[in-house]
C-alpha cells in the first residue's frame, strides 16, 4: 500500500473516545467520561502529526561479494522522512543467511539510524537473495502509517571459505615457462643438475673454477629449469549428498567439493601455476587455464555459482577435455559411473590424475538407520562405489580423502617419481 | 507460520498486557462480572492480543466501558480510575504490539516514549474524575455535559501541543557520517 493511511491504533482510540464521550453526553454517565478521557490526547496528537510528504526508501547492502562466514549490513536510507517517528523492518528469511537481530525484524525509532541496521552473515557459499523485506513507517503518536512497502531482494555472491590449505609437493609435470616447480629440463634455475664442459653460449658466471682447475679445461654448472604447472580442477556437481549445516556446521558433499576446489585453486595460483576449472553438472562450466589474482577471482566466482544437478543421471560418457600435460584433480563423490570412467581413461593416457574423495562421513541415521530401505540402498551404493574406486586404484590412479593441508602431497610425490620413468602413452 | 518460540520478549510482554488488562478492568469493579461477560471479554482480548490490528480492540474496550456503566450502580469511585488506567494500558500495549510482527523486537526507546505518552494521556482521567466527583451533587443542567466534554477536548489538545515530541535535530556531521557508512 502506498501513501500515508490512518493506523488501526488511531482508529481504535478515535472510536473509543468518540463513543465514550458521546455516550457520556447522551446518557450523563460520569464513568464513561473518566474512562474515555485518556483516549482523547492520542487521537488529537495522532491527527495533528499527519504527514503530507511521501518518504522515499533506499535499501543498501554494505558488501555484495564476500566469503562465507563474513558479515555485511543491510541499511535503509529514508529520504524526506521528517514526519517519520518509527521504522519497522521485516526481512524474509533467506536460506543460509544469519541475521542480527535473529528474527530479521525490528521496530525502532526513526532517530536511531544505527539501530535500524540488520547485520547479515551468509553461512554457505553460493548466491543468496537477501534484503527482500517489508518496510513500514509511522508518524508521531502512531497516527498514520506509510506502507508496508516491499523492498526488492538483492543478490549476495558468497564465495567459498578460503580453507587453510598448503602443499609442499612439487608438480609432477611442470610444462610452463616460469614457475616454482623443478623441471626435468636443464635451464636457468637454482637447483643443481650437473657439470659439463664449457660450450659456446654458456655464461661466464656458470663456470665452476675448482672443477676447471682440477680437470684442466673449462667446466660449467648446469641447473634445472623452474617451470609452472597446469592444473585442472574438476568439480563433480552431479549430486549434493547430505545436508549442509553452513560454514560452521556439517558439510554436504558439494560443500566439501567446492571448498576443496577453492583451496586448491588458491594454493596453485599463489605458487604461480596456471589453473583451469571444469564443473561437471547441470551447466557444463569450463574456465580455461590461467594465472594471477584476477583469474583466481574468476575461479572463485565460478565456484560460488555451482548448483547441484537435480535431473535424473544419464549413462552418457563424459569427456573431461584435458589437453597436454597437466595435473587433474577430480573432486568427486565417485558415485557416477561415467565420471569414474572418464577419470580412468585420463589415467590410462598417462595424465597425472588425483581423485579427491569428497563424500565425507555420512551418518546412517540421516537416512533412517542401516536397516531401513534407504539405508540398505545406500549401503549397496557404497559397496558399488568402493568396487569402482578399487578398480581405479588398480589402474594407478590415486584416490585420497580430502583432509585439508597436505591432502595430495604423498600422491604427487609418487606421481613425480613415476613421471621420471620411461613410459608408453595411450592416445 | 509464526510460532510461539519466534515471538520476541517485548512483543510477548505487550500482548500479555493487551490480553489481561481489559479482563482486570472488569475484575476491579465493586460488582462481580458474570461468567459470560468475563469469558467474552477474555476471548475478545485474546483475539486482540493475537492480532493487535484487529477490530477486536475497540470492541473489548467498549464492552468493558459499557459494563461499567450498566452494571456498576455507583461508578464514580476511585476504582473507575484503575479501570481507566487498565484500558489505557491495553491500548498502549496494542499500539506497541502493532508496530511489527510478533518476531520483531520493539526497541526500548519506543517503549519509553510510549510509557511517557501513556502517563501523559492518562492525566486526563484523574482530572475528569475530580470534575465528575465534584459535580456529582450538582442538579442536572442540560448543557453541562457537552460543555464539560468540550473543555476536556480543548484541555487535551493544549496539553498535547505543549508536550508534543519535537523531531531530534540531526547535525550535518552526523548526517555526513550516516551517508558515509551507507557507502554513498
Amino acid at each position: 500500500m502506498n501513501g500515508w493511511a490512518p493506523t488501526p491504533a488511531l482508529g481504535r482510540a478515535t472510536v473509543v473516545a468518540a463513543v465514550g464521550l458521546v455516550g457520556a453526553a447522551l446518557t450523563g454517565s460520569p464513568a464513561l467520561v473518566v474512562m474515555a478521557s485518556s483516549f482523547v490526547l492520542p487521537v488529537l496528537m495522532g491527527l495533528l502529526g499527519g504527514p503530507d510528504v511521501d518518504p522515499r526508501i533506499v535499501p543498501r547492502l554494505g558488501l555484495v561479494r564476500l566469503h562465507e562466514g563474513q558479515g555485511t549490513t543491510s541499511t535503509l536510507e529514508i529520504v524526506d522522512g521528517d514526519a517519520v517517528e518509527q521504522v519497522t523492518r521485516v526481512q524474509t528469511r533467506a536460506a543460509y543467511v544469519a541475521t542480527v537481530p535473529a528474527s530479521g525484524a525490528m521496530a525502532v525509532p526513526m532517530d536511531r539510524a544505527d539501530a535500524r541496521v540488520i547485520a547479515l552473515t551468509p553461512r554457505r557459499w553460493g548466491r543468496r537473495n537477501v534484503g527482500d523485506e517489508q518496510v513500514a513507517l509511522t508518524s508521531a503518536w502512531c497516527g498514520y502509517r506509510w506502507g508496508p512497502e516491499r523492498m526488492p531482494a538483492q543478490q549476495l555472491t558468497v564465495w567459498p571459505q578460503a580453507a587453510a590449505y598448503d602443499s609442499t609437493a612439487e608438480a609432477p609435470q611442470p610444462d610452463g615457462l616460469v614457475g616454482a616447480h623443478r623441471s626435468r629440463r636443464v635451464g636457468s634455475g637454482t637447483e643443481f643438475a650437473g657439470i659439463r664442459p664449457f660450450g659456446p653460449g654458456d655464461r661466464l658466471r656458470r663456470i665452476s673454477w675448482p672443477v676447471s682447475l682440477r680437470t684442466g679445461e673449462l667446466q660449467v654448472v648446469t641447473t634445472r629449469a623452474e617451470q609452472d604447472a597446469s592444473v585442472l580442477v574438476v568439480v563433480d556437481a552431479l549430486r549434493d549428498i547430505g545436508v549442509s549445516g553452513g560454514v560452521d556446521g556439517r558439510a554436504s558433499s558439494l560443500d566439501l567439493t567446492v571448498r576443496a576446489a577453492s583451496a586448491l585453486s588458491d594454493h596453485h595460483i599463489r605458487r604461480g601455476d596456471r589453473v583451469g576449472l571444469r564443473v561437471v553438472g547441470p551447466r557444463d562450466v569450463r574456465v580455461p587455464l590461467g594465472s594471477g589474482p584476477r583469474h583466481l577471482h574468476r575461479l572463485t566466482g565460478t565456484l560460488a555459482r555451482v548448483l547441484p544437478d537435480t535431473s535424473p543421471m544419464t549413462a552418457d560418457s563424459l569427456e573431461l577435455g584435458v589437453t597436454g600435460d597437466c595435473i587433474v584433480y577430480v573432486l568427486s563423490t565417485m558415485l557416477h559411473a561415467p565420471l569414474v570412467a572418464a577419470t580412468a581413461l585420463l589415467s590410462a593416457r598417462g595424465v597425472s590424475v588425483v581423485v579427491i574423495d569428497t563424500l565425507g562421513e555420512r551418518a546412517m541415521d540421516e537416512i533412517g538407520g542401516p536397516t531401513s530401505a534407504a539405508g540398505l540402498a545406500w549401503r549397496m551404493r557404497i559397496l558399488e562405489r568402493s568396487s569402482l574406486l578399487d578398480r581405479l586404484a588398480a589402474l594407478g590412479c590415486p584416490v585420497v580423502t580430502w583432509r585439508g593441508p597436505g591432502t595430495v602431497d604423498e600422491v604427487l610425490r609418487q606421481q613425480q617419481q613415476r613421471q621420471q620413468l620411461p613410459r608408453v602413452r595411450n592416445r | 507460520m509464526t510460532t510461539w518460540r519466534t515471538w520476541s520478549r517485548s512483543q510477548v510482554g505487550c500482548r500479555v498486557l493487551v490480553a489481561l488488562s481489559p479482563v482486570l478492568a472488569l475484575l476491579v469493579a465493586p460488582v462481580r462480572p458474570s461468567a459470560p461477560v468475563l469469558a467474552l471479554a477474555a476471548a475478545v482480548s485474546l483475539l486482540w492480543a493475537a492480532w493487535p490490528e484487529l477490530a477486536a480492540g475497540p470492541v473489548v474496550l467498549l464492552l468493558v466501558m459499557a459494563w461499567w456503566v450498566l452494571a456498576v450502580p455507583d461508578p464514580v469511585q476511585p476504582r473507575v480510575l484503575v479501570a481507566a488506567a487498565l484500558l489505557h494500558t491495553a491500548h498502549v500495549g496494542g499500539v506497541l504490539a502493532a508496530y511489527g510482527p510478533a518476531r520483531a523486537a520493539i526497541h526500548p526507546r519506543l517503549v519509553r516514549i510510549w510509557v511517557r505518552r501513556g502517563v501523559l494521556s492518562f492525566l486526563a482521567a484523574p482530572v475528569a474524575y475530580l470534575a465528575v466527583a465534584s459535580l456529582d451533587d450538582v442538579p442536572d443542567q442540560p448543557l453541562m455535559w457537552p460543555v464539560a466534554i468540550g473543555f476536556l477536548v480543548v484541555a487535551a489538545l493544549t496539553i498535547g501541543l505543549r508536550f508534543r515530541d519535537q523531531p531530534v535535530p540531526v547535525s550535518p556531521q552526523v548526517r555526513r557520517k550516516t551517508v558515509d557508512r551507507n557507502g554513498s
